[in-house]
C-alpha cells in the first residue's frame, strides 16, 4: 500500500527508454499525484452538483457508486483475471450491513456503517476467495454467479430480520445541521458518496501501481511462472478477491445511503453481469476503464430512454425500446472497441503519436504491457 | 414415498429439458471458450417460433391433429432459433474470433437483453405469459404411484435419444472429429485442413438446434411461454454444464438431470419449498467445484503455455 514499492518512479513522464530508469531529481510518489488528482476530481464533482439540478446529482452519485464497484471489480477481473460474473452479491451484502446498521445501532456515524459494510463485505469476499481460488475459467464464473442467484433468497429466509422481498427501508439524516436548508440533501448525499469513492479510489490506484498490482497481473499472466518467482499464487487471488468485495461492499453501502432502501430486487444477477459488462466496455487494463464503465452504465439507459421518447412510438414499444436498444448499443461499442473505451483511447493516442513522430507505424503497434493482454478467461 | 417417487419422475423431465439446452452451451465452450449468454433466449425464441408457426401459418385441419401440427412446429422453431444463432454467430461473436476473451461474453449479454425485449416488444401480446397450445398426446403415464403427463414422457425420450446422437456424431461422424480436433487445438487442426469457421458455425446450429427443440417441448409441457423462460432455464443450464464439466457432452447431460432432480426434491423436502429450489441447486455446485473444480466430467486444467 505504501509508495515506495513501486518499481517505475513518477507518473508517465516521457517513455520508459528500454533498460534502466535514469535516476531523477526530484520524484512525485505516486500516493500524493493519486490525493491530488482525487481532489481536483472532487473539485469537479461539487462544482457540477453546484450547477446540475436534484435529479443529476443523483445521477452523479449514483455513477459515483457504480465505479467504485466497477474498479473493484477491476481489480479482481482486469488485474488478475478472475471472471466474477457475481459481484452484485458483495454489493448486496454491504446495502444491507449500512441498512441493518442505520436501523438497529443508530448511534453509529455513516462513516462507521460505511467501513463497516466494507468490512463485512470483505469478510465474505475472503470465503469466496478461499472457495475460488482453485477454479478457473467457466467453473469460477458458474461459482460466482451462483452467489449472486443464491445470496439474496437469505432475505426470505429471515423474513423478520431482512423483510422479506419488500427489503428495508430507511431514512439518513446526514446533512450536518450547519447546511441543512443551505445545501440540499442530494447534493450533500453525492458529495458524502464522492468522497468515499474518491478515497477508494486512491487506495485502489495505489495498490494497483504497487507491488500488489505487479503480482495480481503475474499471476492472471502465468500461473506456473508467477510462483516459480516467488509469488505465492493461491494467498494472491485471495487477496484480489478481498479488495474487490471491500470494494464492492462499499458501493452497495453507499447505494443504500443514496437510496434509503435495500431491497432484494435490486441485487438481480442482471445487475452482476452489468457490472462486468460496464468493466469490460470500459476497458479491463485500467482504472480509468472503470470510469467509462460506470457513466455508460447509468447514462446509456438515460440515453436510450431519451432516443426512443423522441420516437413517439406506442407505449408498449417505448417501454421496452430502451433495453432492446442498450443490448444492441452494449454489441455494437464492444465490436467497435473490443478493448473497451480506455483501450480505444489508448489506441487513438499512440495514432496520433505516431503520425507525429518521422519514424510512422513503429510506435503504432501496441506497446503498453497493460493493453493488449488484460483478459480474463471467460 | 409416492412423493418422492412423483418428485423424482418430475426431476427428470426437468433435468432432461435443461440437458437439451446445456448440450448447446458445453459444445460452444468446448470449441470457442464462449459463455454464450444468449443461448437461453435462443431456447425461448425457439419456443416463440414453434408458437408463431401454429397461430399463423397453420391451418385448422392440421392444428387439430397433433400428429401433423409438432412436426411442423418443430421445424419452425428449429428454424427460427437456427436463423437467429446463425446472425449472433456472424456478426456478433465472430468479428471478435481475436478480441480479449471478455469481449464476446459481453456481446452475449448484450444480445440477450436486446433479444429479449425485442421479441417482448415486437411479438404481439408477448408482454404477458402466451398459452402453448398442447400439441402432444393428452393425458398421463401412470406408472403405479406415479403419474407423467405424455409430454414429460417425450421430453424424457427427446433429450435421451439426442444426447446420445449427438455424441455419437461427434465421436464418428467426419465432421465430429473435426469438431474434436478444432476443440483441443483450433491452430494444429487448420494446418489438417479442418475449415475452423465451418466447424464453429455448425456447433451453433446444432446447439440452436437442439435448444429449438427444447423450446417447444417446454411449451407443450408447461402450457405457456413467457420472455423470461429463456434467462432463468438459461442459467440453470449454464450451471448443469459447469456442474457437468463445460466442453463435455456426457458431463452436460449428467449435470442437467442431477440439476432437475435437485430442484424437485430441494423443493419438495428442503426448508423455504419451491421459492429456494434454485438456491438448493447452487449449493450443490458449489458443493462439488470445492471438491472437482474441473467438474464431474471435465478434463484437469491444463496449464496452458
Amino acid at each position: 500500500m505504501t509508495s515506495t514499492n513501486t518499481s517505475r518512479p513518477g507518473v508517465a513522464e516521457a517513455p520508459a527508454s528500454g533498460g534502466l530508469d535514469r535516476p531523477r531529481t526530484r520524484v512525485v510518489p505516486p500516493l500524493l499525484v493519486h490525493l491530488l488528482a482525487a481532489l481536483v476530481a472532487l473539485a469537479a464533482v461539487v462544482a457540477l452538483t453546484l450547477l446540475t439540478d436534484p435529479f443529476t446529482n443523483l445521477r452523479i452519485a449514483t455513477v459515483g457508486y457504480y465505479l467504485v464497484a466497477v474498479a473493484g471489480l477491476a481489480l479482481l477481473t482486469g488485474f488478475n483475471g478472475q471472471v466474477s460474473l457475481g459481484h452484485g452479491a458483495f454489493m448486496f451484502i454491504g446495502a444491507y450491513t449500512v441498512a441493518l446498521l442505520v436501523l438497529h445501532v443508530p448511534a453509529f456515524p455513516l462513516w462507521a456503517d460505511l467501513l463497516l459494510a466494507a468490512v463485512t463485505s470483505g469478510v465474505a469476499g475472503l470465503l469466496a476467495g478461499a472457495a475460488a481460488a482453485r477454479l478457473h475459467g467457466p467453473y469460477l464464473a458458474g461459482a460466482t454467479l451462483a452467489l449472486a442467484v443464491g445470496l439474496p433468497a437469505v432475505t426470505q429466509r429471515f423474513p423478520e430480520l431482512l423483510e422479506g422481498s419488500n427489503g428495508l427501508s430507511f431514512t439518513v439524516n446526514s446533512t450536518p445541521d450547519a447546511l441543512v436548508g443551505v445545501v440540499p440533501p442530494t447534493r450533500w448525499q453525492a458529495w458524502v458518496v464522492w468522497v468515499a469513492v474518491l478515497l477508494a479510489l486512491v487506495v485502489l490506484a495505489n495498490l494497483a501501481r504497487g507491488r500488489l498490482g505487479r503480482t495480481l497481473r503475474a499471476v492472471r499472466d502465468d500461473e506456473v511462472a508467477a510462483s516459480l518467482a516467488g509469488v505465492h499464487v493461491g494467498r494472491t487471488k485471495v487477496l484480489a478477491f478481498l479488495v474487490s468485495a471491500v470494494c464492492g461492499g462499499l458501493a452497495g453501502g453507499l447505494q443504500a445511503f443514496l437510496l434509503g432502501t435495500a431491497a432484494p430486487g435490486s441485487f438481480t444477477p442482471a445487475l452482476s453481469l452489468s457490472l462486468l459488462a460496464a468493466l469490460v466496455l470500459g476497458g479491463l487494463g485500467s482504472l480509468w476503464g472503470a470510469l467509462w464503465g460506470a457513466l455508460a452504465l447509468v447514462y446509456f439507459q438515460v440515453w436510450t430512454e431519451d432516443f426512443s421518447d423522441l420516437l413517439h412510438l406506442p407505449t408498449n414499444v417505448a417501454d421496452n425500446l430502451p433495453l432492446a436498444l442498450y443490448g444492441v448499443v452494449l454489441v455494437v461499442v464492444i465490436l467497435l472497441f473490443p478493448h473497451g473505451v480506455q483501450g480505444g483511447l489508448h489506441h487513438l493516442r499512440l495514432r496520433l503519436l505516431a503520425s507525429r513522430s518521422p519514424r510512422r507505424g513503429v510506435t503504432d503497434r501496441v506497446t503498453d504491457a497493460d493493453d493488449p493482454r488484460s483478459e480474463g478467461e471467460a | 414415498m409416492s412423493i418422492l417417487l412423483q418428485q423424482l419422475a418430475n426431476g427428470v423431465v426437468q433435468g432432461g429439458l435443461i440437458a437439451l439446452i446445456a448440450l448447446g452451451y458445453t459444445m460452444v465452450y468446448g470449441i470457442i471458450q464462449l459463455i454464450n449468454f444468449a443461448h437461453g433466449e435462443i431456447f425461448m425464441v425457439g419456443a416463440y417460433g414453434s408458437l408463431a408457426t401454429y397461430t399463423w401459418l397453420l391451418p385448422q385441419g392440421i392444428k387439430d391433429s397433433w400428429v401433423l401440427s409438432l412436426p411442423l412446429m418443430l421445424l419452425g422453431g428449429v428454424v427460427v432459433a437456427v436463423v437467429i444463432a446463425l446472425i449472433m454467430e456472424r456478426f456478433a461473436y465472430r468479428p471478435l474470433r481475436n478480441a480479449p476473451r471478455l469481449a464476446p461474453l459481453i456481446t452475449a449479454l448484450g444480445i440477450s437483453v436486446a433479444l429479449q425485449e425485442a421479441v417482448r416488444t415486437f411479438y404481439p401480446d408477448a408482454t404477458s405469459a402466451l398459452r402453448f397450445p398442447r400439441v402432444f398426446a393428452e393425458g398421463n403415464l401412470a406408472l403405479g404411484p406415479i403419474s407423467v403427463p405424455w409430454s414429460g414422457v417425450l421430453i424424457i425420450v427427446v433429450s435421451i435419444v439426442l444426447s446420445v446422437l449427438l455424441q455419437v456424431y461427434i465421436n464418428r461422424s467426419r465432421m465430429g472429429r473435426a469438431m474434436r480436433a478444432t476443440a483441443q487445438d483450433p491452430d494444429t487442426a487448420k494446418l489438417m485442413g479442418v475449415n475452423p469457421d465451418r466447424v464453429i458455425v455448425l456447433t451453433f446450429v446444432l446447439g440452436a438446434a437442439l435448444a429449438g427443440v427444447a423450446g417447444l417441448l417446454y411449451g407443450s409441457y408447461i402450457t405457456n411461454v413467457n420472455i423470461d423462460m429463456g434467462f432463468q432455464t438459461g442459467i440453470f443450464a449454464f450451471t448443469a454444464a459447469v456442474l457437468g464439466g463445460v466442453g463435455s457432452i456426457r458431463g452436460a447431460v449428467i449435470g442437467a438431470f442431477i440439476i432437475g432432480l435437485v430442484k424437485t426434491i430441494g423443493g419438495q423436502y428442503m426448508p423455504g419449498g419451491t421459492q429456494y429450489d434454485y438456491v438448493w441447486i447452487f449449493v450443490v455446485l458449489i458443493l462439488v467445484l470445492v471438491f472437482r473444480p474441473q467438474g464431474l466430467f471435465g478434463e484437469p486444467e491444463r496449464v496452458r503455455a
